[in-house]
């Protein structure tokens, strides 16, 4: 600890600590600009100058370290440091254009903030300004405003520090220094719109903002972000009840003081005109508004008479819930339809998944922070930049800041190759393998009980054979487990539940190794459908259905019974409602039709049901088949809790009204429980009560069973294995109307590597033809260099290619052949 | 310069250039293998882009960002700073002339115009013929032999007006008079690859 004097005031701060840090905890306030708590200090602009005993010059505080004794003097009692910092604001604003009352940082800058409270009352400088064409768009989000622009490099380190997107970058020199992209190659980032928050000036602004409102015009709601699981704190602005800018809200233990561009700029949904506003109920093929008494009386009739005709009924509920509402859909399910038939997820389930599943709810939870202590983080199938960015944003910083290793595994490499992560890449499916040949290896040298992971599996040689990983890679993945022990992290994405055995050996490997172990899926409400038991076989706090001690708790709770049965999963519920063996289908919030990995098996279903209720925002392919389409509210216009990928519960209030008669899902399952006369909770604070009182205390984590795979072969005529996930800028719903940052996604695209191109014959650029038993899709190729042989990857919702249409989620594995696109049409 | 302010860099268009030669690349390589960390070799990769392309070529940036594992806008950024990186293509001979206080002082300015009328170039235009390039350059560290003329980097001191017409019709002539120190400036093209310091013995 360091003993320093600031002002006259004495203060104790650890070495290393800069006095401009030391300073504000005394509350004195240094005018800055370039200095930012999360980018490395660069004293670039010299605003922050201060008087230092001793020192012939004043110093920039935010870059001086403080040194035992040091005696500092800010502003406030120094002359000198005064005048220092209004010689700099004088100079700075020579060549500034004063168009603030033009300028959107106008009533939020720093600059005009600190002009009044410390800078001159005018100027010596009468010589013609420099002037710039302006504003220069530097990519179709963030606009260029070089006149007011200070130079102090914040926006050009957050790109090559903080993203690793160094597209931005001063150029020039002299009075000449500017921020520029090179020639035509704009700044490409998904986390563009932190350089705009972060700007002290209003040289960089939001294309969609611009101009829109005042700072003082608005009304800020703290919010969370549900467009994934990252779980960001954000600010929503709105003006006259129309959102205008959503930010980054500062929460160090989770997005620090970033989001990425689509929690920021994904916000149009909300307020278009296509929502639905009014119950309706489908005659003669049209919809029909009626009043919520009415379709809620319908519903519950129609309840009544599935009940008594004892058909089945099923739910499924969508994976972007607030936990408040998937807890009012499953407990909806169990009490009022008397079913387990529910699920979030549109796939099959499996038993790897059913075991380790309700045992993630007391897995000792992974923070982000943990992340930063961890001896060794294994990614394995997930692509945090284009699944969780902000998890990626973290892994960035772990890696590069706090030295953790990184190794990540799966088919295709990602973003995360750039900062060094060692990547493990294998066939599509064959993650199991790469996890059981490492423990293998671990286990010969006493690092973990092979045998506990999986009781018998083929040799090393064997596994690696089939999964075609690089034996060196795998084995450097066993010394690092070793080294690391129990400090490894595990992040399984949601796609190693899809690929056999993989879950199941992740889940044993990290127990073995008593190492943490998270599950990080897309979508923002899937931790809270595992927990409340948006599934078949769980019902709230993890408890299984079929064990009558956790059921009975839970009925004891509810004081009703609940079926002992497990249910239908998400593909079952799909195939028996295409078979027309559901009598009724409950839909919130979920898009079978459009989502569902089956070809047209969604649509079918729906087509065929009886009788469809849906809760939605829009229109989809989903609602617009359902026979009552319930309006509900959209999250910045309800209350609620997502809690995120570590497990973290983040409450939330409405920043805007709902439009029309608009309701939250909890609240509409309620009315439909008030017409049926049966208990249910009646407010946001009944349901967070039976929440808590349904958390369960930690439990230990008990191994499961790694089930023998025996992975299908390609066969001559579907030569490649299919790799398929969404980008993060996708074509999914709720990117309606978010136009300008749309224009920032990537184009579809078909991955090879080169020497599978070259064997089809087609140039990177040429159109292709992937077709399966399923169906067919057409997109130009892209060669990735180190896509394991056979392999095919085809992001799923780009830009109208829907590769669900060669999907069958019965299948362990997708097979397709590849063909330059006009021998296809020929063929 | 208007009348209502400096409108900054209306830039002449920069033309294409081929892709560099493999013995430039090669050259490239043995330079990031001279540094613990390959991004060092950055600047005398640069001036191998300028020895062949005549200029810190748009073709070039990118290749050395390719090699370098840095994006082309952080290639700029560096190649934008040095005053001795060209962004247009350069003539044979560079003409620098020293235009600050104690140059300006023995007749700097009027030498610089004088130079750029006999020439009918701009500022960091080439003459046609691509022989020269005439530029207005700070202090050179050379005051006392006000006014300075550079041409390729060696000093040619206290030069007049006449001195400075001569020297471009000796250089014109294929003769590079002697400099006021050192030796005879080289050729552009030669200078750069020689400050690349990729024929330096290590
Ligand atoms: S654009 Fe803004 S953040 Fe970037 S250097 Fe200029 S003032 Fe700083
Ligand atoms: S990272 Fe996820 S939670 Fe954060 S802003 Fe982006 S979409 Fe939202
Ligand atoms: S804030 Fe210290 S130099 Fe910019
Ligand atoms: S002013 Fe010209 S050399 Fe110093």
């Amino acid at each position: 600890m360091v003993n320093v004097t600031i002002d006259d005031r004495a203060i104790t701060v650890p070495e290393g600590t800069l006095v401009i840090r030391a300073a504000e905890q005394l509350g004195l306030y240094v005018p800055r600009f370039c200095d930012h708590p999360y980018l490395a200090p660069l004293g670039a602009c010299r605003q922050c100058l201060v008087e230092i005993e001793g020192q012939r010059k004043p110093l920039t505080s935010c870059t001086t370290t403080v040194t035992e004794g040091m005696v500092v003097k800010t502003q406030f009692t120094s002359d000198i440091a005064a005048g220092a910092q209004k010689g700099v604001l004088e100079l700075l604003l020579i060549n500034h254009p004063l168009d603030c009352p033009v300028c959107d940082k106008g009533g939020e800058c720093p600059l005009q903030d600190q002009v009044l409270a410390y800078g001159p009352g005018g100027s010596r400088y009468r010589e013609p300004k420099r002037r710039y064409v302006k504003p220069v768009p530097v990519s179709p989000l963030v606009y260029l405003d070089r006149e007011r622009c200070v130079l102090c490099a914040r926006c050009t380190r957050f790109a090559s520090e903080i993203s690793g997107d160094p597209f931005i970058e001063l150029f020039e020199r002299g009075a000449l220094e500017q921020v520029a992209i090179f020639e035509d190659q704009p700044y490409e980032s998904s986390f563009s719109g932190n350089v705009i928050q972060i700007c002290p000036v209003g040289a960089l602004t939001d294309a969609e903002f611009r101009f829109k409102a005042r700072p003082f015009d608005m009304t800020s709601t703290p919010s969370v972000c549900n467009l994934c699981s990252s779980g960001c704190s954000l600010t929503i602005q709105q003006r006259r009840g129309q959102i205008v800018r959503v930010l980054a809200r500062d929460n160090p233990d989770v997005n620090e003081v970033w989001t990425c561009d689509k929690g920021r700029f994904g916000h149009a949904y909300v307020q278009r005109p296509e929502r639905v506003v009014e119950p309706m109920i489908k005659k003669e093929g049209s919809f029909v508004p009626v009043s919520w008494a009415e379709a809620v009386r319908l519903i519950a009739g129609r309840i009544q008479t599935v009940k008594a005709n004892g058909e089945s009924a099923a739910v499924l509920a969508g994976a972007r819930l607030p936990d408040e509402d998937a807890y009012a859909v499953s407990r909806f399910a169990r009490t009022i339809l008397g079913t387990n038939n529910v699920d979030h997820r549109l796939r099959r389930g499996s038993a790897e998944e059913d075991a380790v599943l309700p045992q993630l709810m007391h897995a000792e939870p992974v923070e982000y922070e943990t992340l930063e202590r961890a001896k060794l983080v294994v990614v394995a199938g997930l692509d945090p930049r284009e699944e969780s960015p902000i998890l990626f944003l973290r892994l960035r910083k772990a890696a590069l800041k706090h030295r953790v290793p990184i190794v990540e595994l799966q088919p295709r490499r990602t973003a995360l190759a750039r900062f060094g992560a060692r990547s493990i890449r294998c066939a599509p499916g064959t993650e199991a393998d790469v996890l059981l040949a490492a423990a293998t290896r671990l286990g010969e040298r006493g690092g973990v009980d092979a045998s506990a992971v999986k009781a018998h599996h083929p040799s090393v040689s064997a596994l690696l054979e089939r999964c075609g990983a690089d034996a060196d890679h795998v084995y450097a993945l066993a010394d690092l487990l070793q080294r690391a022990g129990s400090d490894a992290v595990f992040l399984a994405g949601e796609r190693l539940s899809t690929s056999p055995g993989a879950l199941a050996a992740c889940w044993n490997l990290a127990a073995g190794l008593g190492a943490k172990f998270a599950r990080v899926s897309r979508r923002p409400g899937a931790a809270a459908a595992v927990w409340t038991g948006l599934h078949p076989k769980l019902l709230p706090g993890g408890r299984l259905v079929d064990n009558d001690r956790e059921r009975l708790e839970v009925e004891a709770a509810w004081q009703t019974s609940v079926p002992a049965q497990p249910g239908l999963d998400g593909r079952s519920i799909l195939d028996g409602a295409s078979r027309g063996a559901i009598g009724l289908l409950y839909l919130v919030a979920i898009d079978p039709a459009f989502d569902a990995p089956d070809s047209s098996l969604g649509a079918r279903a729906l087509d065929t049901s009886d009788f469809i209720v849906a809760h939605d925002l829009l229109l989809t392919e989903s609602s617009r088949r359902a026979d009552v389409l319930l309006p509900a509210v959209a999250v910045p216009e309800r209350a609620g809790t997502f809690t995120d990928w570590e497990i973290r519960p983040q409450t939330f209030s409405p920043a805007v009204g709902a439009p029309g008669l608009a309701e939250p899902d909890w609240q509409i399952l309620s009315m439909i429980a008030a017409e049926l006369g049966v208990a249910f909770p009646r407010s946001l604070e009944d349901i967070r009560r039976e929440i808590r009182s349904l958390v369960r205390p930690q439990g230990t984590r008990t191994p499961v069973l790694v089930p023998d795979v025996s992975i299908p072969k390609s066969t001559e005529h579907y030569p490649f294995m299919l790799l398929t996930y969404p980008l993060l800028l996708d074509d999914g719903t709720m990117m309606l109307g978010a136009n300008d940052l749309m224009r920032t996604a990537d184009d579809v695209f078909v991955e090879l590597n080169a020497k599978d191109a070259e064997r089809i014959g087609v140039e990177p650029g040429e159109s292709v033809r992937v077709s399966s038993q399923h169906g067919a899709i057409e997109a130009p190729l892209r060669v990735l260099r180190d896509l394991p042989n056979g392999s095919v990857f085809i992001p799923t919702n780009q830009r109208g290619t829907r590769v669900q249409s060669l999907l069958d989620s019965t299948d362990a594995m997708t097979f397709v052949r590849v063909d330059p696109a006009d021998a296809g049409r020929r063929g | 310069m208007t009348s209502r302010g400096t409108q900054v860099r209306v830039a002449s268009p920069v033309p294409a250039r081929p892709p560099l030669s493999v013995d430039t690349l090669a050259a490239m390589q043995k330079l990031m293998g001279r540094y613990p960390r390959p991004r060092s070799a950055l600047l005398p990769m640069l001036y191998l882009v300028q020895a062949e392309h005549g200029f810190v070529s748009r073709e070039g940036m990118k290749e050395v960002g390719k090699l370098l594992g840095l994006s082309a806008a952080e290639i700029a950024a560096v190649a934008t700073f040095y005053t001795m990186f060209k962004r247009r293509p350069c003539g044979t001979w560079l003409l620098s002339v020293c235009t600050n206080v104690s140059c300006d002082l023995a007749g700097g300015t009027k030498i610089y115009r004088r130079l750029k009328e006999a020439l009918g170039a701009e500022t960091e235009e080439t003459t046609a013929d691509g022989l020269f390039t005439v530029e207005e350059v700070e202090c050179l560290g050379a005051c006392d032999g006000a006014p300075v003329l550079q041409v390729n980097y060696e000093n040619y001191e206290h030069v007049t007006e006449d001195l400075a017409l001569s020297l471009i019709e000796s250089l014109r002539a294929g003769n590079v008079p002697q400099p006021t120190r050192g030796e005879r400036p080289k050729e552009s093209n030669a200078v750069s690859r020689r400050l690349s310091s990729v024929e330096a013995k290590p």
